[in-house]
């Protein structure tokens, strides 16, 4: 009679800790799952961000007057476009 | 035709030809001044158009105005006439213009009249076009080169218009310019070239014509996100030029919803709009031999599993996502049957083309067809246990028209023209915004015999109509040219 | 106004994986009922997560947990996509499910660093334009004007986006000052970009949103799904339609760029609009959408103040030498310039005598041939100049000089040089219809078609050739009924502060 409540608190020792080690691996798993997904994610986005600080307005201003321009003379011709550009330098110039 | 014939036209226009004749030059260029300055802003448009050999743009009118106001209205004839010739000389490149004016009614099929393809807009424009042809006298017309002015279409541009089997008619070297004057303009497809639109919207505005459109949808602006970047800004400018026509003939009425909305809008820039009414487009399906039904069996059906059929590009706005996300549920809950694609790809498809070739892996049985011929469609509708169209946005949902005409039950969208158009009989109705509903309809249209034997009972009751009846109904709507 | 501690930062560990396990931590007691053990570490952490937002299908639990996971407010494919991962998971596989969804989301993310806080049931402001430059004009001044009254009254939460509009974020101290403090003297430095950079995520739940400008195209989206997904009740301030309306007189990006903000008009729950003539067009469109199966926003109007001076007494004591006409605004087609070029130069003609004054700038494109005119004229001896960079205090001699001023646009959402002009007793002749018109009926104002010539000619004779009339509308302008910007803040609030829609 003595010995199976030890029996029973031992069993359930026993699988309180392999249950805790169950957890902990469990968990192990699922940071390691997370982590890995985590440097990808980082990884291509570091590059992806190098990529978009490239695309400051410094140099894609001349591409974009050069567009202007382009869209300029579609609209009202080659002379009044070239009027205009002038124009706006002057402008600029005060 | 030279400025000075150009001037003649013009003359007789305003002045009747009874009293050019016999005028001296200085004398008409007096009388048609003295018109000009007397009369309203359409003179001044025709003025224009009929000099130049090009419509005008909105400012181009209000200014001429503004000169015979407070010039010598002789003087601004004459500087007319030597800005015109201006513009002939530079133009030397390309053969001067003709110009006539015309009255009657005129339809501008300047897309239809080069493309073959027979889909949506082009569909109803070629239709109208050859009922049109048929049963009145109209004339067809197309755009300059430069977009600049209505011209005279070539006989084989005509014969495309109509029928599309020449879709690489040449455009004519000599053009023939066109201005309508107490005429009635119909335009049956959509403009969206700048310079094209904005001198449709002058002359809507200016021209005295009657003038009628067919409002197919607004989807660039109620459902932007479904569209790619340019066409808001070139449809909200044909908007600007409906905003001063007379009449809009939706195609259902979803889109006259969607036009009325719009129209709601003007009050802020002071117009009244065009009147809006909805002219149903026809409900009508194509025929098939049994030779072709057997091909199509072949081609279309796999094993016994019945067919799930699929009409319409991939675009993000056709749902077709959705569609594959719902056989996907009803796959893994052991429901057998083959799911066809006919459509092609288009902006925006890559979501679903990637979706789809997951599941391909996955070994469901589904597939793309992208080319068809009529035959080939109209076999697949026929042979369809059922077909699914849950778009977002519809001016007139075809597939579920032509589902329904086939007597094939189709799973739609609840609201807008799919509602309008399934509710003739057939149909059952699903919030597209919802897969697991989707999924359950589908699964009960498929697999509930008694359902879908109903479903059929009601699309073959259906009213059918035919393109024949729309042209009829829209003709009459437009008032023809006795307005 | 955070809690976001540098602990929650730790920078020792890889400062991605730190700030992701902060974001879910922060996000955990809104998804975990009846506070669960956030003793793990974020791997466990992450599936209890996981498994709830999958167990409870609400869309506002996906919508959150995706802004923990990947820093980014989703658009509706992120939150549909992720739906349909859930859909067919397991418990066991419903993490790596979603995190392979969400993978292209995340590497696409400008905030895999920052930190993120949740609040419940605030008062949320994005004042994203206001917040980051200094440009004040149009929408800007109603915004801070407003938000300078709501601040002490209401203590909203302010927000700006991250640059390249992934995610609502706090505003620094400069950044508030600009929204609130704008009359006064600003003291301080704007925030460096590292600064910037750390300003934790905002992330509302059950609150009130105001878009109080129009947002720029790149978050659009992303503020769209607020209002579909996130549980958030979303109000817009509406102040035109004019790029779809008058597509014709705006640049195409500008079209291209208002069709995308009205989708988020489209699923927005409220639109509050600064006239009459705005709330009609967005009911307009809103009855639109119909044809779609939504219901579109509700549209009110809430009419911006049309401030009047205190006791400013009528003009008869200073008979002016000569009779000034003054036209302010930008030079742009749609404002109609060339119409009161034309109605000046008819009365000269006539023999009356006045000078014109153009105050305002505006793009080459349409100046150039206006410049032109105005030389022409000129040249004939007309007194007429176009005036550009003109300060506030040469402004305010032109009103007090002035006769009258003439504004007949043809399409306003509100009409602030109409507004001003009253405000310095100058009486005005401005277009009959949209909300220009709204202003002329309470006094002071004559109006006219602007796209008939001859009806702005006679109202410009009339205020040139009757010093009655000009006296009699001045003594209306002094019994217009007063609206300041006090009271309009207040109403915006009752409309969205507090109470849920």
């Amino acid at each position: 009679m003595q010995s199976e409540p030890n029996e029973l608190e031992r069993r359930l020792e026993e699988a309180e800790r392999e249950n805790a080690a169950l957890r902990a691996e469990n968990a192990a798993l699922l940071d390691s799952q997370l982590a890995s997904w985590t440097t990808i994610v980082r990884d291509e986005s570091s590059a992806l961000t190098q990529v978009y600080s490239t695309l400051s307005w410094r140099i894609t201003k001349p591409l974009r007057d050069a567009r202007a321009f382009q869209l300029a003379v579609r609209r009202v011709g080659l002379s009044s476009a070239l009027a205009i550009a002038v124009a706006r330098v002057r402008r600029r110039r005060g | 035709m030279n400025v000075s014939q150009r001037f003649d036209v013009l003359a007789g226009a305003l002045l009747g030809a009874d009293e050019v004749d016999g005028r001296t030059r200085t004398g008409l260029v007096h009388a048609v001044g003295a018109e000009l300055r007397q009369g309203d802003a359409s003179h001044a448009w025709l003025a224009l158009a009929v000099l130049n050999a090009e419509w005008p743009v909105r400012d181009e009118v209000v200014q001429l105005r503004r000169r015979l106001r407070l010039e010598d209205p002789s003087e601004v004839v004459r500087e007319l006439l030597a800005q015109a010739r201006r513009r002939l000389v530079a133009g030397l490149a390309r053969p001067s213009r003709s110009v006539r004016i015309i009255q009657g009614v005129v339809v501008d099929v300047h897309h239809t009249a080069h493309t073959r393809l027979a889909t949506g807009i082009q569909r109803v424009a070629r239709k109208t076009a050859e009922q049109w042809s048929r049963t009145h006298d109209v004339a067809m017309a197309g755009w300059t080169k430069d977009d600049m002015a209505l011209r005279v279409l070539t006989s084989e541009e005509r014969e495309n218009a109509i029928s599309g089997s020449k879709p690489d008619a040449p455009k004519p070297r000599r053009e023939e310019v066109l201005v309508p004057w107490r005429a009635h303009y119909v335009l049956p497809e959509l403009a969206i070239e700048d310079p094209r639109t904005a001198r449709i919207a002058a002359m809507a505005e200016f021209s005295g014509n009657q003038t009628s459109l067919i409002g197919f949808d607004c989807v660039p602006i109620t459902t932007a996100e479904t569209v790619g970047a340019g066409m808001g800004a070139a449809f909200s400018r044909n908007l600007v030029a409906a905003a001063h026509f007379d009449r809009i003939a939706a195609i259902s009425v979803a889109a006259a919803t969607e036009y009325r909305g719009w129209r709601s809008m003007l009050g802020a820039a002071g117009l009244a709009g065009p009147e809006i009414e909805d002219v149903f487009l026809p409900i009508e399906a194509g025929d098939v031999t049994d030779a072709e039904m057997v091909a199509a069996r072949e081609e279309l059906l796999t094993g016994d599993l019945p067919l799930l059929l699929c009409v319409g590009s991939h675009e993000p706005r056709k749902n077709h996502l959705a569609v594959l996300n719902a056989a996907e549920i009803l796959w893994r809950k052991g429901r057998e049957f083959s799911l066809v694609f006919v459509g092609g790809n288009a902006w925006g498809s890559e979501g679903f083309q990637h979706r789809l070739g997951v599941l391909k892996r996955r070994g469901r049985p589904v597939r793309g067809i992208t080319a068809i011929t009529d035959a080939l469609l109209w076999s697949a509708y026929r042979l369809a246990q059922a077909t699914v169209f849950p778009s977002w946005n519809e001016g007139f949902g075809l597939p579920v028209a032509e589902s329904i005409a086939s007597g094939t039950p189709v799973v739609t969208s609840n609201f807008g023209s799919m509602h309008e158009i399934g509710s003739l009989g057939g149909a059952r109705f699903v919030s597209p915004r919802d897969e697991e509903e989707l999924a359950a309809v589908l699964d009960e249209v498929l697999f509930d015999e008694a359902e879908n034997r109903r479903l059929r009972e009601a699309a073959a009751a259906a009213p059918r109509t035919s393109w024949g009846d729309y042209a009829n109904a829209l003709w009459d709507y437009f008032g023809g040219a006795d307005r | 106004m955070s809690d976001v501690t540098k602990a929650d930062i730790d920078s020792d560990i890889d400062p991605v994986s730190s700030a992701l396990a902060q974001r879910l931590r922060a996000a955990a007691p809104h998804l975990l009922p009846g506070g669960a053990d956030l003793d793990t570490s974020a791997g466990p952490l992450l599936k209890h997560l996981v498994l709830a937002a999958r167990g409870s299908r609400r869309d506002e639990d996906l919508w959150l947990l995706i802004v923990a996971i990947t820093g980014r407010f989703p658009e509706a494919e992120h939150v549909r996509g992720a739906r349909a991962a859930l859909r067919h998971s397991t418990e066991a596989d419903a993490t790596l499910l979603l995190l392979s969804e969400l993978a292209d989301l995340a590497r696409h993310s400008e905030n895999l660093r920052r930190p993120m806080v949740v609040i419940e049931e605030a008062t949320v402001v994005d004042v994203d334009f206001c917040a980051r430059h200094d440009h004040n004009t149009g929408i800007q001044r109603v915004v801070r004007q407003t938000m300078s009254r709501w601040a002490d009254a209401y203590a909203p939460t302010f927000v700006a986006w991250t640059d390249f509009g992934h995610a609502m974020r706090e505003i620094g101290p400069y950044e508030r000052k600009r929204v609130v403090d704008w009359g006064t003297k600003i003291e301080g430095e704007p925030e460096g970009k590292d600064e910037l950079a750390a300003l934790p995520i905002v992330v509302p739940l059950r609150s009130n949103v105001l878009v109080s400008e129009v947002p720029r195209t790149e978050l659009c989206l992303a503020q769209t799904a607020i209002s579909e997904f996130s549980g958030n009740t979303v109000h817009l301030i509406g102040y035109d339609a004019i790029p779809i309306v008058s597509a014709d007189t705006v640049p195409h990006h500008e079209t291209e760029r208002f069709v995308r903000y009205l989708n988020l008009v489209k699923h927005a729950t409220r639109v509050l609009a600064i006239s009459d003539a705005v709330a009609e067009e967005f009911s307009g469109f809103a009855m639109s959408v119909t044809a779609q199966g939504l219901s579109g926003p509700k549209v009110v109007s809430v009419p911006l103040p049309v401030d009047i001076p205190d006791a400013r007494p009528a003009s008869d004591d200073v008979a002016p030498a000569g009779r000034l006409v003054l036209c302010v605004g930008s030079h742009e087609p749609r404002k109609n310039h060339h119409a009161v070029l034309f109605a000046a130069e008819l009365l000269w003609n006539e023999g009356l005598q006045f000078s014109l004054r153009f105050v305002g700038g505006g793009s080459i494109w349409y100046t150039r041939i206006f410049d032109k005119q105005v030389k022409r004229l000129q040249k004939a001896g007309r007194d007429v100049q176009v005036l550009r960079g003109v300060s506030d205090e040469e402004m305010l001699a032109l009103y007090r000089e002035a006769t009258f001023s003439v504004f007949p646009s043809l399409q306003e959402g509100f009409g602030l040089p109409v507004a001003e002009s009253l405000a310095l007793n100058t009486p005005v002749i401005t277009t009959s219809y949209g909300s220009t018109g709204e202003i002329a009926r309470d006094g002071g104002c004559l109006t006219v078609d602007p796209r008939d010539d001859e009806s702005i000619v006679t109202a410009m004779r009339e205020l040139l050739t009757n010093q009655e009339r000009v006296q009699e509308l001045q003594r209306e302008i002094a019994h217009r009924p007063r609206r300041s910007w006090d009271a309009y803040a207040h109403d915006l609030a009752s409309h969205v502060v507090g109470g849920r829609a």
